[in-house]
């Protein structure tokens, strides 16, 4: 029974088909295309050798999307992870209010982007948005353009973000925090450690696998950011939220210079795959977390 | 040490988790509640500082403007997509993640190989080549332009794969004794078995197809295929020029809320499945 059967075609043929044209070889394409001069149309373009990639390296324009996006990772990532942190901790309990919080947390991740951006368009609306007359009520500065100021819109994307999927980061620390012996906590408790110290020198070193997935996988998703961008922000105020995907869309849909925005995308599946990578490596052995 | 005090030390110590708690809780799901309220008021009370919280006279007017455009078309072709696409994953997913976990046939690892490595590959590699051969094929404007890369994807095959190998093969080994081929053995056998598998990548598969919004913006030439998320792009306000915005931030509170009320009901429904097969999958995008 352990023979090669031939049947097991019959099996993996109809996937291998579409995995084929739709996924590897749009892939092996991409990167030949990145090596053309190609625009928008049928023609495939004329080969122009690493001139696109020149352009990558030279092009203040894609420089500065790559900057955007590293500065908007460095934003997102802690704090996704710390509100997800504090989320999972604070709802690892069986009370009904931590049942009902971890339903409110985790509930915005179910959402579309578009209603995300819109939700928030209002809220960090200048004049009338819940976020500037907060503010207000506190005494605050509240005539804060959010969304026009260069300098605030990263961290606010970054914010909406957080907001929109801290949920999932929960979730995956909620699974780790219940793999935690119970013994362990207790036994720390017993030694004369309170819950501060207990969290961070027994819990929170033992989470660190699943930290590990928590951080990469929100590297990977800040590293395509892309939807609330197009909704919200358009890539301004002027080009202070144009990141990678953002540049590669208005490249190759807007103005149509489809080799140049290729040769952009290849750079990224390098950054990308590094990444994918480090995330395997680490994680190696605990196959439960994949 | 008086055991009283140390009793209402932890109360103290409780409701100072609690409080702050609860405070956050509801602020997160304040945005949610107060667009869904701004989509009820008359537009004269949207802008208002200090808010209006409840409207003074519920107004539909809103939704009316809403649904002037094809809404229904979009709905439509949004649960077509995603309904076709979890189909067809579910289907070629098991096939081919029970073909990787279970037989063996020249080239298994390297195919194998190949399917974890394209996980490597993100998606916005292939938007310009996807573009290109769209082109080719005719596809554009055509749903299967929006299902077919979806289809495409490694994560459900390798999570049928994983989930195969996690199942005891004593059972198929019977029936494969009582001269049981390997088809039957699949189908009358394993996938009996495989609910809760086909549950999560459903799932999943589902709420990936319906939110996606890079790839079908691309393809959406005309409301003939444009999807829910795509269409109501249309309704962001900061998009809208600076004539009647007040009016936009009604149209754009009533069709969030048309997409909140449904996502938050499946979401009610499903969420044990939700949460469990995050933890499991660990997987998106």
């Amino acid at each position: 029974m352990r023979r090669v059967n031939p049947f097991a075609y019959t099996f993996v043929i109809p996937f291998l088909i579409v995995f084929a044209i739709f996924r590897i070889y749009p892939f092996l394409l991409g990167i030949l295309t990145s090596f053309t001069d190609a625009r928008v149309g049928p023609r495939p373009g004329n080969f122009i050798g690493l001139e696109n990639y020149i352009d990558v390296i030279n092009n203040s324009e894609v420089r500065r999307a790559f900057i955007v996006t590293f500065q908007y990772s460095l934003i997102v990532v802690p704090m996704s992870f710390f509100i997800g942190l504090a989320m999972a901790v604070y709802v690892d309990r069986k009370l009904p209010t931590h049942t009902i919080s971890r339903l409110v947390f985790f509930a915005p991740f179910v959402l579309t982007a578009t209603i995300v951006a819109i939700v928030w368009n209002w809220m960090f609306q200048t004049q009338f948005g819940l976020v500037n007359v907060g503010l207000g009520m506190l005494g605050l500065p509240d005539r804060i353009a959010w969304l026009k100021e260069p300098d605030l819109i990263l961290p606010v994307i970054a914010f909406i973000t957080t907001w929109w999927q801290a949920g999932f980061a929960m979730v995956i620390f909620l699974g780790g925090l219940q793999n935690i012996p119970g013994e362990l906590i207790e036994a720390a408790r017993i030694d004369g450690a309170n819950p501060w110290q207990t969290f961070w020198r027994v819990t929170f070193p033992l989470l660190l696998p699943v930290s590990t997935l928590v951080i990469t996988i929100t590297l990977i998703e800040a590293m395509r950011v892309f939807s609330l961008i197009h909704i919200i922000t358009r890539g301004g105020p002027s080009d202070h939220s144009t990141t990678v995907v953002f540049y590669v869309f208005q490249e190759g849909f807007v103005r149509f210079e489809q080799g140049m925005a290729a040769a952009v995308g290849v750079v990224l599946f390098l950054v990308i795959m590094v990444l994918t990578v480090l995330r395997f490596t680490l994680l190696r052995g605990d196959q439960s977390y994949f | 040490m008086n055991p009283n005090s140390t009793r209402y030390g932890r109360y103290l110590i409780r409701l100072l988790i609690i409080v702050p708690g609860f405070i956050f809780t509801v602020l997160w799901f304040l945005p949610l509640l107060w667009i869904i309220l701004t989509s009820l008021k008359p537009t004269a009370e949207i802008l208002t500082n200090p808010p209006q919280w409840l409207p003074s006279a519920f107004s539909l007017e809103h939704y009316g403007r809403v649904l002037e455009k094809p809404v229904g078309q979009w709905t439509i072709n949004s649960l077509y997509i995603a309904i076709i696409s979890t189909i067809l994953t579910l289907v070629l997913g098991a096939a081919a993640g029970y073909a990787f976990a279970r037989l063996r046939f020249f080239g298994r690892d390297i195919l194998f190989w190949l399917v974890l490595a394209s996980f490597m590959m993100p998606f916005e590699v292939m938007l310009i080549p996807l573009y290109r051969m769209m082109g080719d094929f005719g596809l554009v404007g055509t749903r299967w332009s929006i299902i077919l890369p979806s289809v495409a994807g490694p994560f459900s095959v390798y999570l049928f794969r994983q989930f195969f190998l996690s199942i005891p093969r004593d059972l198929e080994d019977a029936a494969a004794i009582d001269g049981a081929g390997v088809w039957a053995r699949f189908v009358l056998v394993v996938l009996p078995l495989s609910v809760p598998a086909c549950t999560a990548v459903g799932i999943l598969a589902f709420a990936e197809n319906f939110n996606q919004y890079i790839w079908p913006l691309i393809m959406s030439t005309s409301d003939a295929v444009m999807t829910l998320p795509v269409g109501f792009g249309q309704f962001a306000p900061s998009l809208q020029g600076s004539t009647n915005i007040t009016q936009y931030y009604g149209m754009g509170a009533a069709a969030a809320t048309l997409l909140i009320i449904p996502s938050l009901i499946v979401f009610l429904i499903l969420q044990r499945f939700f949460m469990d097969n995050i933890i499991t999958s660990g997987m998106k995008g």
